[in-house]
């Protein structure tokens, strides 16, 4: 008998419907695939507080973002019973909701609102109403290299500058390098730049291009081509990805990066790494007379619209989004706290010690814009950013076409 | 009884059709039904993100990309890595196939396996190698310096044309022994009698290949080349790794991917698809009915070459055969 009811459950392993062995309902969780055992170890903490009334088993996304929301939307299109939760990239909101993909849960998360910071908050919110609750946030800063630049610069153009007298001193060593790919990564930078000049991309309800407005673009993709020009940053960047620029970094071949904090912890403890202790990090400047801007990522948990157990599901969310979890995943995986609350946390700011420098990065921090065709947006974003950084368009034509190409693109009638 | 007794009423031409008939409702169902929805999605308005828009639009989808500059420079870089690639595997292939036939004595089996290896690795394992090696911040000094010949700061990645032809290079390393095997089994059929009389005529090593090597070949290239056109015509997953499309290198199947997969516009997607499949039916035209390939175990008809032929020299292709 024992022996069937774990044949059976083995057999439907996922299914929401289906009781897991020891009779209570699975929520399904599509989430990253976490081999560090992290994932799994909250899971069942979590399970344990709620009295073990679910069971939470991971169904394995990934690996990049645009992968990951390959695999999500065809399963959700398709009706996917088997997921009950979603860990939400934060650009996918509009998209998902306005699919009727994931459940409107702002009964639920308006009480509990005032307790988060406001940025990563706004992007589980659209069309006036929320959509899931921020479980982790995560601001780029600008790695340098202490040994060789004596201060972070408060500005781009300081930054060219401090990278050019360490470049005269280290020949073959590049000044700058950060994520030049054709893919989503290439518009976090794209946006940042542009933002970092004062250009936004969308007006404030993400109806109108307003990229053309002022010359911020323009200023942005110039000082771009120029890095080329002066072998500050060399041609590889136009392929590089996230991965690609920590791994030239940490080989000791550039001055400054652009990247992720969780660069930080991995290039301090890698073998391989030529440069532990060797840098430190700052938030990401802005261009002279501007504001400095960065792009923010991070995650939210939501629930699928298909889902039988909503009740349970919320429970879990609440429990994987904790207070403790938030702060156990800072350290562990560099994710960054949503709660407000933590940033005064004297404990964690010894565990995490850029919390700081993060903390300012979130102020500045800007979401991507919300659009339920922000897909087709960031593919004609990523495009564009991608030739101006290889010299195919000049940035007064790029910006051209970038108000051309995202104006149809957020119409949902994406030019071929 | 047997239920099945009245099959041997059947002349053999009937029971021959009744005993493909499983087999032709499988190919029904896993070929045909996906080719014609398809076409009939291609027809429509349709995003799987809104599905209430849905409606029959006509040739619309088919004008839209048809008049789109994406499109055709997917479709150039798509031909310009097709003839590339196929022309210098099929000269590489050759020149394996006819080192592997010579015979390299005890080495013979360990050549003929080690070739295998490349084609043996799957394509986006190979992808990504040739992306690292292609990337100067991680590759080798010598291949930088190699590198450095052709591209701008040794970046192969970095270019339109440097980037196809590292995807050229990608794709010969993995497929050139598979054209060098389909091409070494032609050449063990050759009669060696051949070889020998003309021999004793007196022939050049030159004279041997162009007048009895390649025309014995012809068969075994035709098919070869006709395979790598195919797989070059619908080329996805080298674009995908190595160059993510930058630079105007995405081909045709990278463009319908990105709309039916990530933009989820069945419409077009489907309707891009529609034209692949076009593409290669015609490159399988050109090579079936044209040049004449057909594969192993056909009953070709003989091409209007071979029948011009055929009506002007009766005797000799009678002696031939």
């Amino acid at each position: 008998m024992l022996l069937a009811s774990t044949f059976i459950a083995a057999g439907c392993g996922g299914s929401a419907d289906d009781a897991s062995a020891n009779g209570v309902p699975v929520i399904g969780f599509m989430t990253w695939r976490d081999q560090t055992g992290f994932d799994e170890k909250q899971f069942r903490k979590c399970e344990k507080s709620d009295g073990n009334k679910y069971r939470i088993e991971a169904i394995p996304m990934g690996p990049s973002v645009d992968a990951a929301r390959e695999q999500l939307t065809r399963r959700l299109a398709a009706g996917d019973e088997t997921i009950d939760m979603i860990n939400l990239d934060v650009i996918w909101t509009a998209e998902f909701s306005d699919a009727n993909w994931i459940m409107d849960l702002t009964k639920r998360v308006e009480p509990i609102k005032d307790q988060y910071i406001p940025a990563p908050l706004e992007s589980a919110h659209y069309k006036g109403k929320y959509w899931a609750v921020p479980a982790g946030t995560n601001a780029p800063v600008l790695y340098y290299r202490s040994d060789l630049v004596d201060h972070a610069p408060a500005t781009w153009e300081e930054m060219v500058k401090l990278a050019k007298a360490a470049q005269a001193k280290q020949p073959g060593m590049a000044g700058f390098v950060f994520q030049g790919a054709a893919y989503e990564g290439g518009t976090v930078d794209a946006l940042e730049f542009m933002a970092g000049a004062g250009a936004n991309i969308l007006n404030e309800d993400g109806t109108k291009v307003v990229v053309g407005e002022g010359d911020g673009a323009v200023r942005a993709f110039t000082w771009l081509q120029k890095l080329f020009e002066d072998k500050v940053t060399p041609k590889v960047v136009t392929t590089y990805m996230e991965e690609d620029a920590r791994l030239a970094f940490q080989k000791g071949d550039a001055v400054f990066m652009r990247n992720w904090p969780y660069a930080w912890a991995l290039m301090n403890q890698d073998e391989a790494s030529k440069v532990k202790g060797k840098f430190d990090i700052a938030p990401l400047p802005g261009f002279e007379g501007e504001t400095p801007a960065s792009t923010l990522g991070g995650k939210n948990y939501g629930i699928a619209a298909s889902t039988d157990e909503p009740e349970l599901a919320w429970k879990a969310i609440m429990c994987l989004a904790s207070e403790s979890v938030q702060k156990e995943q800072a350290v562990a995986k560099g994710e960054m706290p949503t709660l407000k609350h933590l940033y005064d946390d004297p404990q964690l700011a010894k565990d995490v010690p850029f919390l700081d420098v993060l903390a300012k990065g979130l102020v500045t921090g800007k979401n991507r814009p919300a659009s339920p065709y922000y897909n087709d947006l960031t593919i004609v974003i990523y495009q564009i950013y991608n030739d101006v950084l290889n010299g195919r368009m000049s940035p007064e034509e790029a910006v051209k076409e970038l108000e051309r190409k995202a104006q149809s693109a957020i119409e949902g009638k994406a030019e071929i | 009884m047997n239920p099945f007794a009245y099959l041997n009423k059947l002349d053999e031409r009937r029971l021959g059709l009744v005993m493909v008939v499983p087999a032709l409702v499988l190919m029904a169902i896993v070929a045909a039904y996906p080719v014609l929805k398809a076409i009939w999605l291609s027809l429509h308005r349709y995003n799987v993100k809104v599905p209430d828009d849905y409606a029959f639009i006509g040739l619309e989808n088919y004008t839209r990309i048809l008049s789109s500059e994406t499109w055709w420079t997917a479709v150039m870089t798509t031909l310009s890595f097709g003839v590339l690639s196929v022309g210098f595997e099929f000269a590489l292939g050759l020149v394996m196939a006819l080192v592997m036939n010579k015979g390299l004595g005890s080495a013979t089996g360990l050549v003929r396996v080690a070739v295998l290896v490349p084609w043996a690795t799957i394509t986006i394992v190979t992808a990504l190698a040739w992306k690292w090696i292609f990337t100067p911040t991680f590759t080798f000094d010598l291949v930088n310096r190699i590198t450095g010949l052709f591209a701008e700061e040794s970046c192969m990645l970095c270019g339109h044309w440097t980037s196809i032809f590292a995807m050229v290079f990608a794709d010969m390393w993995k497929t050139a022994p598979f054209i060098a095997l389909l091409l070494l089994a032609g050449l063990q059929s050759i009669d060696q009698e051949m070889y020998e009389a003309a021999d004793v005529d007196g022939a050049s090593t030159m004279t041997k290949f162009l007048k009895i090597t390649l025309p014995s070949l012809r068969p075994a290239i035709l098919v070869a080349l006709l395979f790598r056109s195919l797989d070059a015509m619908r080329m996805f997953d080298l674009a995908y790794v190595m160059t993510q499309g930058a630079n105007d290198t995405a081909t045709v199947s990278m463009v319908a991917y990105d709309f039916l997969i990530k933009r989820l516009d069945m419409g077009v997607g489907s309707a891009m698809s529609v034209l692949v499949f076009l593409m290669v039916l015609i490159v399988a035209f050109i090579f079936v009915k044209v040049l004449g390939a057909a594969p192993e175990g056909t009953d070709p008809k003989p091409s209007r070459r071979e029948r011009k032929l055929a009506a002007s020299q009766p005797l000799t292709v009678e002696m031939a055969h």
